[in-house]
């Protein structure tokens, strides 16, 4: 390898490693606020149970929490499982992935697979997210409170999958490439 | 696959060793060793070029082709 290319490699490990640090605080972070989600005013009774209108809102949905029925707090259980779920999961195919980068191997079949991996995680949360943003029609006592992007995540992931195709291709050139003498 | 690379046979006429080869023609071991090996898909003008030099040979000495049974049977079967 050129000198000028291992410099680049260097690099771009040292970033990958970086960048798979702040993915693990980012599952972490789902992981917090999932917790803190399933155990918040929705499915625990407080002291102040039955009392008041609390509106209490989780990623852009607003819930009246004292007057939800038995039924929707397990839709809104099930919704927020899938919700962090979803975010937790394409996470991790990140954190996958940059760890193949970590490595040096960036132009590897598993590698490319593993981006396929994490476009298709990334769709993944983006059609869970519509789920989520559709809830107010499930539930009587909820609505948004803040605009929802529910499109941008299904059409990067679409994006991601198509690029891994491109480095599929990318791996063949170089296998073909390094078996050139 | 039909072509064959006779780097071994050359090896052995000049009484040379692959790493010294290799180190004269300016390529890795490893790359040599996938040229001796079979396993290559390409090689360079450049590379051939030098590899010639260094053996004190021509192109014809070092490659060879070998057509596959399957396609000896073939080019039969297309002349009847």
């Amino acid at each position: 390898m050129r000198p000028k290319d291992e410099v680049r490699l260097a690099k771009i490990r040292k970033i990958s490693w970086v960048l798979g640090a702040i993915c693990s605080l980012f599952m972490l972070a789902c992981l917090i606020a999932f917790i803190l989600s399933m155990t918040g005013p929705i499915f625990r009774h407080g002291r102040y149970w039955g009392k008041g209108i609390l509106w209490q809102g989780y990623n852009g949905v607003e819930f009246k929490v004292y007057s939800l029925t038995a039924r929707e707090r397990v839709i809104v259980a099930i919704s927020l499982v899938l919700e962090y779920g979803a975010a937790f999961f394409c996470g991790l195919q990140l954190f996958r992935l940059l760890r193949f980068y970590s490595r040096g191997e960036i132009f590897t079949a598993d590698s490319a697979r593993q981006l396929r991996l994490w476009g298709f995680a990334c769709v993944a949360w983006g059609i869970v997210k519509v789920g989520w943003f559709l809830l107010p029609l499930a539930i009587a006592d909820s609505r948004h409170y803040q605009r929802v992007d529910i499109g941008s995540t299904v059409f990067v992931g679409l994006g991601i999958v198509a690029l891994s195709w491109i480095m599929e291709m990318a791996v063949e050139i170089r296998e073909e490439n390094e078996l050139t003498v | 696959m039909p072509i064959v690379v006779n780097v071994d046979v050359m090896l052995a006429r000049r009484k040379m060793r692959l790493n010294t080869l290799a180190e004269l023609v300016g390529i890795t071991a490893q790359n040599l060793s996938v040229l001796k090996t079979g396993r290559a898909k390409a090689i360079r003008f450049s590379t051939l070029e030098r590899l010639c030099d260094v053996l004190e040979c021509e192109p014809g000495d070092l490659l060879a082709y070998e057509r596959e049974p399957t396609a000896v049977l073939a080019s039969v079967e297309a002349e009847d």
